[in-house]
């Protein structure tokens, strides 16, 4: 199969995925008690069961699931993304307005993961079972066992509280102000850090395995600088699945995104969710859903494309 | 409560009573008096609930600088009467104002308005209307639910309508259209005239005129406070620029309270922008006459406020003021800057990384690490906050008054008051909190000398209750007990986890704790099928000054699958102690009357125990060394400003810079 038929079909494939996530999502929310109404409800005890049925009929909230469902799809297919219930505003304007908070923190942390992970992984590969190497993996492996909200929550004690060099509050400069950098270093460090150990590792091993092969010991044995072997022969090799691993990585940061933007008050998507979730504003957690959906769905497909692009002996079948 | 407020509900009446804290004149007995700064009501007089309040010297207090806070929502709306967020009503305090303001103690102050006096109060109830009004049907919604099919705000309804209506039923009703009728034929409850001030200026410059304040006061129609504020207005005019006339449906004695401090907005927002409009989002500048305006509102992010230059406030406009002379006219800063931050634990970072000056709404353990430390300070007020646990009292065996009784007894009010809340919550010894003393208690001290025995933990006069009910009822035991409280309070999971503990040392319970997250937990208490499920419900519910609701919020018909009655009390001599003791004309004209009836109430309510009362709150602001006179308001929604100014306490804030 050629590169553009398996590109075709995996984009194909996009929209049935969206769809059974679309289905489970709304599943799941209502099968959770309560809806938005009861929120409203619950903080103005004295409206009336003719306001609160008013409320209900008004957003379809008494038509039967299926009817809901349906109308919410047609809804979406015409570009409606449906309304936030406590704030009457559209579902839309939320996700333009927080989706670049969230882009600004998924970028910063992935680009954190690249830029700690390859040279380290590389150190690590190149001074295999020395005292470095240990050191790394030892870092590495905390780093993806340490819980995302702990981490977060350590830093702000130590980098805020205890040093006082960061902020705590989310920086209210443009996202392109570079003060704003500042303001992402904790939170970035924090989602960036699980897929930093993860890529780190691969590195390690993919560099490991590659200064096994015969065509690294024959460039040392043309006298060739080890310098130059690493880095010109051996590390071209193995950014190969390096690269996969770190698109692939894009789906975790995304999904992360949640706990970290709840831990720093970053006002993104994550946060957003969170919020939905506790209030019930279930078109606000399908549309967010389905954005992460694309996202994991887009990076896998970055990850497979990347792959045949840089090896070309890969044939999909 | 000293936990993050979004776990507490809000009775029925008192965002009202808390947000436009109208001024009861329960204590202006004799119409037409003036009722600026009446105690809240009752014989005991009020009792300031600020704890060790700070207070400033003229002289010292420094002008300007910018006060920063964080608060744990994004406001709703800045649309008053679409907005159901305590949060969102720290903001609105910041803009809007009323024709009354209130004191931190509950007394009520005429504020836009120069004066204002009850001129009249006459029996009246909704059988009296039935002439004046007009038909309308019965819609059928979906699930069955009915409701009167009509766009015009309902004020009455006629009391011989059908209990269980149907679709094409006929309701005969009072709408707003209708009662001005009845006022004009002189059917009403009471009648107050308010003479507003001259010269009162919006922040788009107009002046305030009686029209604006009927205009506003009409634009709570059909909104989602109108069940709050229909319950008890039956028509508003204006009677030349400056007078403007408000009548209650029936002698309430808590109705100025209940209908004094709504926001008065300029023609600006009432003529141009629908309900719902007034909200930078939708592109609108909330105006109002308030000491701030809005300057920038950052969605989900911070909402910055700065001085409103031409505020109209001087002190000598007042005759109840005696403060000094040299007393500041308004807020000292010029700037209020609000971060929102959902996370408390974050807010709590954020105060002592000096990227705010205030937070609230912190865990009991991290105010106690505050009050131990250098650099800031806590300042507690009593709250009108409470916890309570419901009980099944149509099942069996909670039918039994001796069984509630003993599971009362069972309660550790002091261990959980000391262990759980360190000192920062108060045992409920009666249901009325300190903050509500005035009108609801003649002289409280001795009403909780009096009634204290209720509540204080007893093991063995509890094993005797409970033996008795046993006997009585020929019931086995231990008795299977499930309670339950909402998961995402920590503190009131622990409580309940207490309560579970000290009944299970007994040998008459067997009780789990079940825990819920709070929307989970809410959207079943509020259902109407609850009360068969034989569950024990402990939650948090918030007050106000007027005593009422503490009682009614939790024990009447009328909050049945709403809050708070979930477990359908229906306790008739109760029902007829709470409607003794706020309508009618000898106690809207007699305050110790009224206080005396409600102490009667709080005994019934004491007896029946078809609720434990748990703990009252504690409101505790924390502010840093920056911040001088700082004093904590009793309720979340006016913690700000009441803190920035309020002129009847002599309070306001200044920053030391």
């Amino acid at each position: 199969m050629s590169l553009r038929r398996f590109i075709v079909k995996r984009l194909l494939l996009v929209f049935p995925i969206l769809f059974g996530v679309s289905v489970i999502t709304f599943a799941l929310v209502q099968l959770t008690p309560g809806d938005p109404i009861d929120v409203v409800v619950a903080l103005n005890p004295d409206i009336s069961p003719a306001e609160e049925a008013r409320l209900r009929a008004r957003y379809g909230l008494n038509d039967p699931i299926w009817s809901q469902y349906i109308q919410w799809l047609t809804d979406v297919l015409r570009g409606d993304f449906g309304t936030v219930i406590a704030t009457d505003r559209a579902v839309s304007d939320v996700i333009v307005e927080r989706l670049p908070e969230t882009i600004a923190l998924g970028l910063f942390g992935w680009v954190f993961a690249v830029v700690i992970a390859i040279p380290t992984g590389i150190y690590a590969a190149v001074r295999k079972d020395e005292l470095g190497d240990h050191v790394s993996r030892f870092v590495a492996l905390s780093g993806i066992s340490i819980p995302n909200f702990w981490l977060g929550l350590m830093l702000i004690l130590v980098g805020s509280l205890i040093v006082g060099a960061w902020p705590v509050l989310p920086p209210r400069k443009p996202l392109y102000h570079p003060e704003t950098l500042w303001y992402l270093l904790l939170p970035g460090i924090t989602i960036g850090t699980a897929s930093a150990s993860t890529l780190m590792r691969i590195m390690r091993s993919s560099m490991a395995e590659e200064m096994n092969k015969e065509y690294v010991t024959a460039a040392r044995a043309k006298g060739l600088p080890e310098r130059t072997v690493v880095l010109k022969h051996v590390l071209r090799n193995s950014l190969i699945s390096v690269t996969t691993v770190a698109a692939f990585l894009t789906a975790s940061i995304v999904a992360g995104s949640v706990v970290v933007e709840s831990v720093f008050g970053w006002p993104g998507l994550g946060q957003a969710l969170v919020g939905a979730v506790r209030n019930r504003e279930i078109d606000l957690i399908l549309a967010i859903t389905l954005f992460i959906g694309v996202a994991i769905i887009l990076a896998n497909l970055a990850a497979d494309i990347m792959y045949a692009v840089l090896d070309p002996r890969i044939r999909y079948d | 409560m000293t936990n993050v407020p979004e776990d507490v509900l809000p009775d029925g009446l008192s965002r009202r009573r808390l947000m436009q804290s109208a001024a009861g004149i329960a204590a202006a007995a004799m119409a037409g008096c003036q009722g600026d700064g009446g105690s809240g009501g009752g014989g005991g007089g009020s009792i300031d609930p600020v704890q060790d309040r700070v207070e400033v010297t003229p002289s010292e207090i420094q002008e300007g600088g910018s006060f920063r806070t964080a608060v744990g929502a994004n406001p709703d709306t800045f649309e008053f009467a679409e907005s159901t967020s305590a949060q969102a009503s720290i903001m609105h305090n910041l803009i809007f104002e009323g024709l009354t303001t209130t004191s931190a103690s509950g007394e009520i102050y005429s504020w836009l308005a120069e004066s204002y006096e009850r001129v009249d109060v006459q029996e009246a109830s909704p059988a009296d209307y039935t002439d004046y009004m007009t038909t309308a049907p019965y819609a059928e919604g979906e699930e069955g639910a009915v409701f009167i099919d009509t766009d015009k705000q309902i004020v009455i309804q006629d009391p011989d309508n059908p209990d269980s209506p149907s679709g094409g039923d006929e309701a005969r009703i009072l709408t707003v259209d209708e009662a001005a009728d009845a006022v004009a034929d002189g059917t009403y409850g009471m009648h107050f005239q308010f003479q507003l001030h001259e010269g009162v200026t919006f922040h788009n410059g107009e002046e305030m005129t009686a029209d604006n304040v009927v205009a506003s006061y009409n634009r709570l129609q059909n909104s989602s406070l109108s069940g709050q504020v229909y319950d008890s207005l039956l028509h508003i005019a204006a009677d030349g620029d400056y007078t403007v006339d408000l009548y209650a449906q029936t002698p309430d004695a808590a109705a100025i309270r209940e209908l004094g401090e709504f926001p008065i907005y300029p023609s600006e927002i009432t003529d141009n922008l629908e309900l719902g409009q007034m909200d930078p989002r939708q592109g609108n500048t909330p105006l109002g006459t308030g000491p701030f305006q809005l300057a920038e509102f950052a969605n989900e992010d911070f909402v910055r406020f700065t001085a409103f230059e031409d505020h109209w406030f001087e002190t000598g406009m007042k005759d109840w003021f005696d403060g000094p002379s040299e007393f500041p006219n308004g807020p000292a800063v010029d700037e209020v800057d609000i971060s929102i931050i959902p996370s408390d634990a974050q807010r709590s970072a954020a105060l002592q990384n000096d990227e705010i000056d205030m937070a609230f709404g912190l865990t009991a353990s991290t105010l106690t690490n505050y009050q131990e430390s250098d650099g800031f300070r806590t300042a507690p007020t009593n709250g009108a906050g409470y916890t309570f646990m419901q009980f099944p009292v149509r099942q069996e065996p909670w039918t039994n008054a001796k069984l509630r009784r003993a599971v009362n007894k069972l309660i550790p009010r002091q261990t959980i008051s000391d262990e759980i809340f360190q000192g920062w919550e108060k045992p409920a010894w009666v249901p009325l909190p300190p903050l509500a003393a005035g009108a609801g208690s003649t002289d409280y001290d001795a009403m909780v000398e009096n009634l204290q025995s209720y509540n204080t933990y007893d093991t063995e006069e509890a094993t005797q209750l409970a033996q008795e009910a046993v006997d009585e009822m020929g019931i086995e035991t231990p008795i299977e007990v499930t309670l339950e409280t909402n998961s995402d309070n920590d503190d009131r999971v622990r409580t309940v986890e207490l309560i579970a503990e000290s009944m299970n040392q007994t040998e008459f319970f067997d009780v789990t704790v079940n825990t819920k997250e709070f929307l989970t937990f809410i959207s079943q208490l509020l259902s109407e099928n609850y009360w068969e499920e034989g569950k024990l419900a402990f939650i948090g519910l918030s007050g106000g000054f007027n005593p009422h609701g503490y009682a009614k919020s939790v024990h009447h018909p009328d909050n049945f699958a709403q809050c708070c009655n979930f477990q359908n009390i229906d306790i008739q001599d109760l029902n007829q102690q709470l409607r003794e003791a706020r309508y009618g004309v000898d106690v809207v004209e007699d305050a110790s009357l009224r206080a005396e009836r409600y102490e009667t109430v709080w005994e019934t309510i004491l007896e029946q125990n078809a609720n434990s009362y748990g703990t009252h709150s504690t409101l505790v602001g924390v502010v840093n060394d920056s911040v001088k006179g700082f004093n904590t308001y009793p309720s979340t929604q006016d913690v700000v400003g009441y803190a920035m100014y309020n002129a009847p306490d002599q309070q306001v804030t200044y920053l030391d810079q």
